[in-house]
């Protein structure tokens, strides 16, 4: 849609934890404040459904129930269940949001009452039934972390183009980002490494994309140092985990892949990345991000030049 | 996404050196931008008010947070209705951001101003050695034309605790309106 005049709105809430930006452009301040608006909204919404902090969210309900007792929630919730399951699949269970027992424990999540859980479950034990309906297999805590993040950025993005007079949508949720721009629009990797320094990443005018890693995310616990990052099947957190760049169709999907490329052994990692038609692309302390390839590890460009 | 949009990205990450950054902000509303946001159609009073020691300590006491300005920005209007413009300091970020109180509740948030500085590690030898090798040539710039930027999840648990001495800091005020 092409316009002679163009607004541009942009709006920052703090909201999932981070700060949500949303970036408007429209025919008019009103239409594209009302577009911003109705983003927020969106991600408000996936807010109270999937947060693992509030227990009477759809999340806090599922932890809350027993064995073996099927509980209808939000179809949101299903469907981004859904995608955590098939990604836990395919990356043989590297992807597991059942970890939240073991965040309780480290204290990143606050202690629930009721009932005992176990926290070795994995995403075995969570079923999902026809009718917008799940069932826990044993008492767990789920957390959906980063890819309940990334489902808001692509709801706040449909939301926002739901009206009239849109023209261009960004919303980035603390690195996951995505564009739905008229033209090019540049994005940027800061370093996982040394925050004060930024990548260029290039020109986009449509995608979806998602980052982690470095150490920002470890802090201290009394357990000792701890990261919100777990690698299902081992007891200690990831000293360090590469920094990750995912490009994918959508936020939801690059966010869970990022995990998956993180800590998945590369030849996995790989697979599953290109299961999802998806791009990744890896940093190590000091270098350049790399793009992880079929065959080797490539440098990113290298063949662009 | 098209396959197009892929081959812009693998030709965009061919940099091989980082922008390092002093300083980036972002300025989302201005005070007036705020209060039209949050009070649509509302007549606010703009005004100053300093917190005494003995009301520093209740609000300190009552929010669990430290008060560094006892100067407080508020806007005043109708109904128990008010506006408040207040600051926080992250790790490197400072934050202004308006909060809409209505009878004491919170009714909406908006982030005025992010700014990030990176400053005493810029001056500082280590950061400097950084450079060295590969990164030497590296450009130097304040990133305020630095956007969308994905990475380094930013938690906003310093504005969630600000709020919270914000609306305690309504509550003091309120008692002397009493």
């Amino acid at each position: 849609m092409k316009s002679s005049s163009s607004v541009s709105v942009k709006r920052c809430r703090p909201m999932l934890g981070t700060y949500v930006i949303v970036t408007v452009k429209g025919t008019n301040e009103r239409w594209a404040g009302l577009a911003a608006e109705r983003a927020f909204q969106a991600v408000e919404k996936v807010q109270q459904l999937m947060s693992a902090h509030e227990p009477h969210s759809d999340l806090g309900r599922i932890t809350r129930s027993g064995a073996y007792e099927p509980l209808e929630v939000h179809l949101w919730t299903h469907q981004v269940l859904g995608l955590a399951q098939k990604v836990s699949l395919l990356s043989q269970g590297t992807f597991d949001v059942m970890v939240g027992g073991r965040l309780e424990q480290s204290g990143f999540l606050p202690r629930f009452k009721e009932p005992t859980r176990s926290s070795d479950s994995t995403y075995a034990d969570l079923d999902l039934l026809p009718g917008s309906r799940v069932m826990l297999r044993r008492p767990c805590r789920l957390d959906l972390g980063g890819i309940a993040k990334g489902f808001a950025v692509d709801k706040a993005v449909e939301a926002a183009l739901q009206g009239p007079g849109v023209q261009a949508v960004t919303v980035n949720a603390g690195g996951d980002i995505r564009i739905q721009a008229d033209r090019p629009q540049e994005l940027w990797l800061r370093d996982p490494f040394r925050p004060e320094f930024f990548w260029q990443g290039g020109l986009v005018t449509s995608g979806s994309f998602a980052s982690s890693g470095g150490v920002n995310a470890l802090r201290d616990s009394k357990h000792g140092l701890a990261a919100p990052l777990l690698c299902p099947g081992q007891k200690r957190p990831p000293r360090r985990t590469p920094g990750v760049l995912v490009a994918a169709t959508t936020c939801a999907v690059a966010d869970a892949l990022t995990k998956v490329v993180g800590l998945a052994q590369p030849h996995l990692a790989r697979r599953v990345v290109g299961e999802f038609g998806a791009k990744a692309w890896v940093a190590r302390p000091g270098e350049a991000y790399r793009e992880l390839t079929p065959s080797h590890h490539r440098k990113v460009g290298e063949d662009a030049r | 996404m098209k396959n197009r949009d892929w081959n812009i990205l693998v030709a965009g990450l061919a940099v091989t050196a980082p922008v390092a950054v002093v300083a980036h902000a972002e300025i989302y509303l201005s005070e007036d931008q705020a209060a039209k946001a949050l009070f649509p159609g509302v007549k606010l009073k703009a005004d100053w008010a300093q917190l005494t020691p003995d009301e520093v300590k209740t609000v300190e006491k009552a929010s669990g947070e430290s008060v560094r300005h006892p100067k407080v920005r508020v806007l005043w209007g109708p109904k128990d209705q008010a506006l408040f413009i207040d600051e926080v300091l992250g790790k490197h970020e400072f934050i202004t951001y308006a909060v809409a109180l209505q009878g004491g509740k919170v009714k909406g948030l908006e982030i005025m101003e992010y700014r990030e500085t990176f400053g005493q590690q810029v001056r500082g030898k280590e950061w400097r050695d950084q450079f060295t090798g590969k990164d030497k040539d590296a450009p130097l710039r304040v990133g305020k034309d630095i956007k969308n930027i994905s990475g380094a999840t930013l938690s906003s648990v310093h504005v969630t605790n600000g709020v919270r001495r914000v609306v305690e800091t309504y509550e003091v005020l309120k008692l002397r309106q009493r």
